[in-house]
């Protein structure tokens, strides 16, 4: 019992306190990506958060006392979605298929690819593309991994975002592959 | 000696006036009874679906809503306490409305209908205006979190939520005044900086 309570806690605290973004539902800004519904399989682990941007402005407000700098990206945030699915035969093809179908539409429309790592034959497969506007500001970024034919992970962030901030998304959302850009390789 | 105009004139009933306004205030708080036993219109609606797609078997533990006024009428009660941290003042003067159900039961070998609790969920939610937020799934557990759906760009301040793993449900309807809660926040940050020097 006392555990349900404490998830039900943490829970509330995530949406009410913590980091950021925007639901989004019809963002029509050029750095959203739809990812469409991502159905979970019948077992095995599934996340999906979908921020609204009044809920971002208002972890930025709360951060702003502590973490001024969290704060300004945040603000500067209009919607952050994250999707991690874990695959199973049922959906491994279905979602596999959606990730490079995604992948292929951001390289149709110009995005920039940040990072590309492919492990062959299993390993990760992850790649980043940015959506500059001109040289100084990234109005969107998507992360897209498939881990080892496991679990497929789903990042997409909408906002005014200065490369040198992709540090500190990284950071407040705990995006691994975001970590290790360098910013001179946005520039 | 009346005439026959003056005594044919209609009565007024009084009684049935009497008798109405006698039983309108226990009418009232029958009202307000029954409404603080039960959930929310939202959250029964989620709590439903939930237990439908769960494949039933759940008993209610505890279930109540406290309105803006029952908010209200405790904050009131609790102004007279002297001994009261006003940490907790204050967190209560955050919440305008609550709306809370924890139910179990026994048959623990059930489990959600995969996928399908999700699915059923946002579409009755949707249809009530809510969007989820959040949507996990986790070692047995499932954490739905909705918030208004025409409030995208607005500080949100109602917030609606199901925790469940295969014997517990929580479900939890709320309004907020944000501001409220961001003020109470940032207070309660001054002060763990303050204590910490």
């Amino acid at each position: 019992m006392n555990s349900i309570f404490c998830t039900s806690a943490f829970a509330a605290a995530f949406v009410w306190a913590s980091a950021s973004a925007s639901f989004a539902a019809a963002d029509t800004s050029s750095g959203y990506v739809d990812f469409g519904k991502i159905a979970p399989s019948a077992e095995g682990r599934y996340v999906e958060v979908d921020l609204p941007q009044g809920l971002i402005k208002f972890a930025a407000k709360l951060a702003s006392k502590q973490e001024p700098q969290t704060a300004e990206v945040l603000g500067n945030l209009k919607h952050v979605r994250i999707n991690v699915v874990e695959l199973c035969d049922a959906n491994r093809e279905e979602i596999v298929g959606r990730v490079r179908a995604v992948r292929k539409e951001l390289e149709s429309q110009g995005w920039s690819q940040l990072v590309t790592v492919r492990e062959q034959p299993k390993g990760d497969d992850v790649q980043v593309c940015a959506k500059m506007r001109g040289e100084e500001a990234i109005e969107g970024l998507v992360v897209t991994v498939i881990s080892d034919q496991k679990e497929v992970v789903l990042v997409n962030i909408v906002g005014d975002i200065k490369p040198e901030q992709i540090a500190t998304l990284a950071d407040r959302f705990d995006i691994e592959p975001l970590k290790n850009i360098k910013v001179a390789a946005l520039k | 000696m009346n005439s026959p105009a003056a005594s044919s004139k209609p009565r007024h009933q009084i009684w049935p006036w009497i008798v109405g306004l006698a039983l309108a205030p226990v009418i009232a708080l029958g009202g307000m009874v029954w409404s603080a036993c039960h959930l929310s219109r939202d959250a029964t609606a989620l709590r439903r679906q939930i237990m439908a797609a769960s494949g039933g078997g759940w008993h209610t533990r505890v279930q109540f809503t406290a309105d803006r006024t029952a908010l209200g009428a405790v904050r009131g009660g609790l102004s007279l306490a002297k001994d009261l941290p006003c940490e907790a003042r204050e967190a209560l003067a955050a919440v305008r409305s609550a709306s809370i159900g924890v139910y179990e039961r026994a048959d623990t070998k059930s489990s959600l209908a995969g996928g399908a609790v999700l699915a059923d969920a946002d579409k009755i939610m949707a249809l009530h205006g809510w969007k989820r937020l959040v949507g996990v799934r986790e070692s047995g557990k499932t954490v739905l979190i909705y918030l208004p759906a025409a409030a995208e760009k607005a500080t949100p301040s109602r917030i609606c939520l199901a925790v469940c793993d295969r014997c517990e449900l929580v479900i939890v309807a709320a309004e907020i005044d944000a501001d409220a809660l961001a003020q109470f926040a940032l207070r309660k940050i001054d002060r763990h900086e303050f204590a910490g020097l």
